[in-house]
């Protein structure tokens, strides 16, 4: 599987740098690094499915919405920022709200009807079965 | 991300990231720790510190879990907070630890008479 150069997190990585290394710390802005940043994505194959889970901390599950169309996976998720009570006020917020869409290109031909999806303690997970004609076969040698 | 740096995914360590929030009688703590289970969260007071710490577990396709990360992440307290009385919470992947502050440090209202 090809992973794409993602020019994005190298510039964080350097502002980052550059702020790590002034005398005086700022965390606010320190916090620009990964932490924060919901919607991290990890993908695994096997012989017979694909399983993708995308970090969505704070994300009720009708907020997410998940569809395979014409090879392609698309997940989307909102995260609500959440309002605060009464005389409730800030001392932090490095967590980020919003809208957050991803698509994924499946390589192979997917069982649309047999796709599962589940959202747990923050993590999505979606299970893509393939397709007969796209699963390895073991070629007999006669 | 090449393949081998894919393979030492496992055992690192995140820092949560985090929202505070202040109330008249409380202070409440958010940190955002996507796929730890509540039985692995462990949430101490000690020496004014409040450290919280939970492994995560990724379910591999075969069923098999293994470790994928750790969050780990400390704070020092201040002197307003009353240790005996923390409530902590796990929710989608959320963890809601609420510090009450301490009886005298709490806005008292004078009545004129």
């Amino acid at each position: 599987m090809v992973v794409r150069f993602q020019p994005v997190s190298h510039f964080f990585n350097e502002i980052d740098s550059i702020i790590n290394s002034t005398a005086v710390p700022f965390p606010f802005i320190n916090s620009i690094n990964r932490a924060g940043r919901f919607g991290g994505v990890s993908v695994k194959e096997s012989g017979d499915q694909v399983q993708v889970c995308v970090e969505l901390p704070g994300v009720a599950k009708q907020d997410v919405n998940v569809s395979v169309n014409d090879g392609i996976l698309t997940i989307s998720a909102e995260r609500r920022e959440p309002e605060l009570k009464g005389e409730e006020q800030w001392i932090r917020n490095e967590i980020t709200y919003g809208k957050f869409e991803r698509t994924i290109d499946l390589p192979f031909s997917v069982d649309v009807e047999k796709v599962s999806a589940e959202h747990e303690n923050g993590i999505l997970q979606v299970i893509l079965p393939k397709h007969e004609n796209a699963k390895p076969k073991q070629i007999s040698i006669r | 991300m090449t393949k081998e740096t894919l393979e030492k995914k496992q055992n690192y360590t995140i820092v949560p990231a985090v929202n505070i929030t202040e109330t008249a009688k409380s202070y409440i703590v958010s940190l955002d720790m996507p796929g730890a289970l509540k039985e692995n969260i462990k949430a101490n007071i000690e020496n004014n510190t409040l450290f919280i710490s939970a492994d995560t577990v990724e379910n591999s396709l075969h069923g098999v879990s293994d470790v994928a990360k750790q969050y780990r992440r400390e704070f020092s307290l201040a002197n307003d907070i009353e240790a005996n009385t923390v409530e902590a919470r796990y929710e989608l992947g959320v963890l809601t630890v609420t510090l009450n502050k301490k009886e005298q440090f709490l806005p008292k209202q004078i009545t004129i008479k």
